[in-house]
């Protein structure tokens, strides 16, 4: 009796401990469900961070373009600090999430550097954080070829391809060998016109590589026999992209001479100090050109900026109008900057008939010579010797034009190096600057640009406020470099050859992201824990 | 009679001669009994099966949602900070990473190749390792039982905005036939299912965010 009385009870415990057995497997699968949703939410709202980070480079990068540090506090020289949307305001996300993010930039190395903090804090307190390391780099005006605000124009038998003039650091000329017949950045023209026909031509007018447009028509790009691969015919679509959009600064007359260091970015900079009476006097200020002319005018007692052993000579003048015939040469193995002081009228100008501008191109070193002769009159043997000292190589001469007014070159044109593609120095060695402002351009007054006459011009144009025509003259001319203005038409049997490693020429002012990374890790994060402790 | 038989199968019982003793159970309380108990111990086997198959369900769903979500983070880190993209379909892509130390160097480093093998099912990743990108090329599975896979690439047209496909002659092809030049996002969409015997198939399907290949032009 007692036995079984001490059995009582037992189904109940039975029952209790498969409840409570259930009640944990309930309990587990729940907490599993939950613990599930707020992974699912962590992921969610951390593709969410990641949107914000990028959300704190773009405010670097307009801050950067703009030289405008709104929302940015000053940590040190060229550092600064931001929080956004505020230090005390978030983006609301749904279900009360919110976030922030933290930005530090740090312009006072090359290339510039920025770190974005995104933080966003969940319902239950909980944040993700996440963090990315971008490098800015300035870009070049010729980055793009052929670029223009408004319309590009490529008229008759005009083509457009590309090739690298310094693939390793030596230059290569034009040649049909050199064309990049298979890289992704041969030819380029870039429009930000969003008008039907912003880049058009007509004939068996080519590019041979990309166009880009700011519209989304289909005829944005008309009349062109080709636009695509080289020795393809027809418009590709996959060759042509309609979301080009760029930015055209003005260009300005420089205020000094600056070299930047191509393996460390480093920037040396020299400024103009243009008071003859000065000790450190080191630019020139001569009279209008008119006639044949050398510079510099005298190496010796000219003034020059000599940087990284690099000797520049800067000369003020009010224009550079070449009479009929007359010739401005640079002296073989000079840098030569002119900077014209008038702004209106044709500012540099050649007269045509045989005068230009003449660059010279690099000459090869001549080793000394011994010549020894032999004479026999009767009996007596004269030997003599003659010798021929060695000549240096001297470095192909370079020319850099500033101005503000109108600019016509024709006759000879711009002889830069020789007057055959094989020949010519490398396009860089010609540059000229439109520096009319869009305030003074205004919609219409816009500087006129013409680059014509002999048959090679190397060179880059850069004018944003300008409208620039250009034309080599004859079947075997051809205009090798890049062009950027405010409308730019290629004429005639012309070619435009595209120098690729204008890519990377930099100077625009303009910053691009070279490099994203994300940081992941707890060393990558506290690199920049300093910076962004705030 | 045995007393213990009494207890088992008897309950106390007073005649009407008044003596007292024990008698069986009938027939009837016999097979009530036994019905109760059937119902009641099929109810617990029962609990008890489907505590056991939903824990390996669960167990397969929470392998399947790491296995997934690890595969998608390492997929993803490595498409986002990608700068070229050198071949692709609709089921694998190889794409070029620069390199990830800190530095502003944006030089290819090297190439990784993401892929779904349709006779294995599983999504791998081939390249050198995340923790050594100097080490030896090697492939390595995501993901699992992968049941479903396909990988979008969208494109920009202006006007239209991201559009899914890219440009291949005259028209956007979403068939990977198009030019990797005009790939600006990626998007990822897989099924992984387990399954095992008297137990329910454990399916979890996955679709990524679009991620944009920041570093490439």
């Amino acid at each position: 009796m007692r036995s079984f009385k001490s059995k009582r009870g037992s189904v109940l415990l039975v029952a209790m401990i498969f409840a409570l057995s259930t009640a944990i497997f309930l309990g587990s699968y729940m907490s599993l469900a939950l613990q599930s949703l707020k992974l699912s939410d962590r992921s969610f709202y951390s593709n969410a961070a990641m949107n914000f980070v990028d959300t704190g480079v773009d405010q670097a990068m307009w801050a950067m373009n703009n030289s405008t540090w709104t929302g940015f506090s000053t940590l040190s020289t060229n550092q600064y600090q931001g929080t956004f949307p505020s230090s005390s305001t978030y983006y609301n996300l749904s279900g009360g999430v919110k976030g922030q993010v933290k930005v530090w930039v740090n312009n006072n190395v090359t290339p510039a550097q920025a770190v974005a903090k995104a933080i966003i804090t969940l319902n239950d307190g909980s944040q993700i954080i996440k963090e990315a390391e971008v490098y800015m780099t300035s870009t070049s005006y010729f980055k793009n070829g052929l670029v223009a605000k408004n319309t590009i124009t490529l008229d008759g038998n005009a083509t457009v391809d590309g090739w690298n003039s310094d693939p390793s650091g030596t230059y290569t000329p034009y040649s049909a060998a050199a064309v990049d017949v298979n890289g992704t950045a041969n030819g380029k023209v870039g429009s930000t016109d969003v008008a039907l026909s912003s880049v058009s031509g007509n004939g068996n007018a080519a590019i041979y590589g990309y166009a880009a447009v700011g519209g989304s028509a289909s005829g944005d790009v008309s009349g062109l026999n080709t636009v695509g691969k080289y020795g393809t015919t027809g418009i590709n679509p996959s060759y042509v992209t309609y979301d080009f959009t760029t930015s055209f600064p003005d260009s300005t007359t420089p205020t000094g001479d600056t070299y930047t260091d191509p393996s460390t970015l480093a920037k040396t900079t020299v400024a103009f100090d243009n008071t003859a009476s000065d000790a450190g006097y080191n630019t020139n200020t001569i009279g209008a050109i008119t006639t044949d002319t050398t510079l510099p005018v005298n190496a010796a007692t000219d003034k020059s900026i000599t940087i990284n052993g690099v000797t520049t000579y800067y000369y003020y003048t009010p224009t550079a109008n070449l009479n009929s015939n007359a010739v401005l040469t640079v002296a073989p193995g000079y840098n030569v900057v002119i900077m014209t002081t008038a702004s209106s009228g044709t500012t540099v100008g050649t007269g045509g008939g045989s005068g230009g501008i003449n660059i010279p191109g690099a000459v090869a070193a001549v080793p000394a010579t011994t010549t020894t002769t032999t004479t026999t009159h009767g009996h007596t043997t004269t030997t003599t010797t003659t010798t021929t000292p060695a000549i240096p190589a001297t470095a192909a001469s370079s020319l850099t034009i500033y101005t503000a007014g109108d600019v016509s070159i024709s006759g000879q044109g711009v002889m830069n190096g020789g007057t055959t593609a094989g020949s010519a120095n490398q396009p860089v060695n010609f540059q000229l600057y439109g520096t009319r402002s869009a305030a003074a351009a205004g919609t219409s007054n816009y500087q006129s640009i013409s680059v014509s006459g002999n048959g090679i011009f190397s060179g880059v144009v850069y004018a944003p406020n300008a409208t620039i025509s250009g034309s080599g003259g004859g079947n075997s001319g051809g205009i090798f470099g890049a062009m950027v203005g405010n409308s730019v038409s290629i004429t005639g049997g012309e070619s435009f050859h595209f120098d690729q490693s204008l890519a990377n020429f930099g100077g625009s002012g303009l910053y691009s992201v070279s490099k994203w990374r994300e940081l992941y890790t707890l060393s990558d994060r506290s690199t920049y824990a300093t910076q962004l402790n705030f | 009679m045995q007393k213990t038989a009494y207890l088992i199968f008897s309950t106390r019982h007073t005649d009407r001669t008044g003596h007292s003793g024990v008698r069986a159970f009938t027939l009837v309380e016999a097979m009530v009994a036994i019905g109760i108990s059937s119902f009641i111990l099929t109810g617990v086997v029962s609990a008890f099966l489907m505590i056991g198959r939903s824990s390996t369900n669960a167990y397969n769903y929470c392998v399947l949602d790491s296995n997934t979500r690890q595969g998608l983070e390492t997929f993803s880190r490595e498409i986002r900070i990608a700068n070229s993209v050198s071949a692709f379909s609709s089921t694998s892509i190889t794409i070029g990473i620069p390199d990830t130390s800190s530095g502003s160097s944006s030089a290819v480093a090297y190439s990784v190749t993401y892929a779904y093998d349709s006779g294995n099912k599983i999504f791998t990743r081939t390249g050198p390792p995340l923790t050594d990108i100097a080490g030896t090329s090697a492939t390595t599975t995501l993901v699992n039982n992968v049941k479903t896979f396909s990988l979008k690439y969208y494109s920009y047209l202006a006007g239209d905005g991201y559009v899914n496909g890219v440009q291949n002659d005259n028209t956007i092809a979403t068939d990977g036939t198009g030019s990797a030049t005009a790939i600006k996002q990626i998007e990822l969409t897989l099924t992984a299912q387990t399954s095992n015997v008297t137990v329910v198939n454990a399916t979890n399907a996955v679709l990524s965010a679009r991620f944009i290949l920041r570093n490439k032009s």
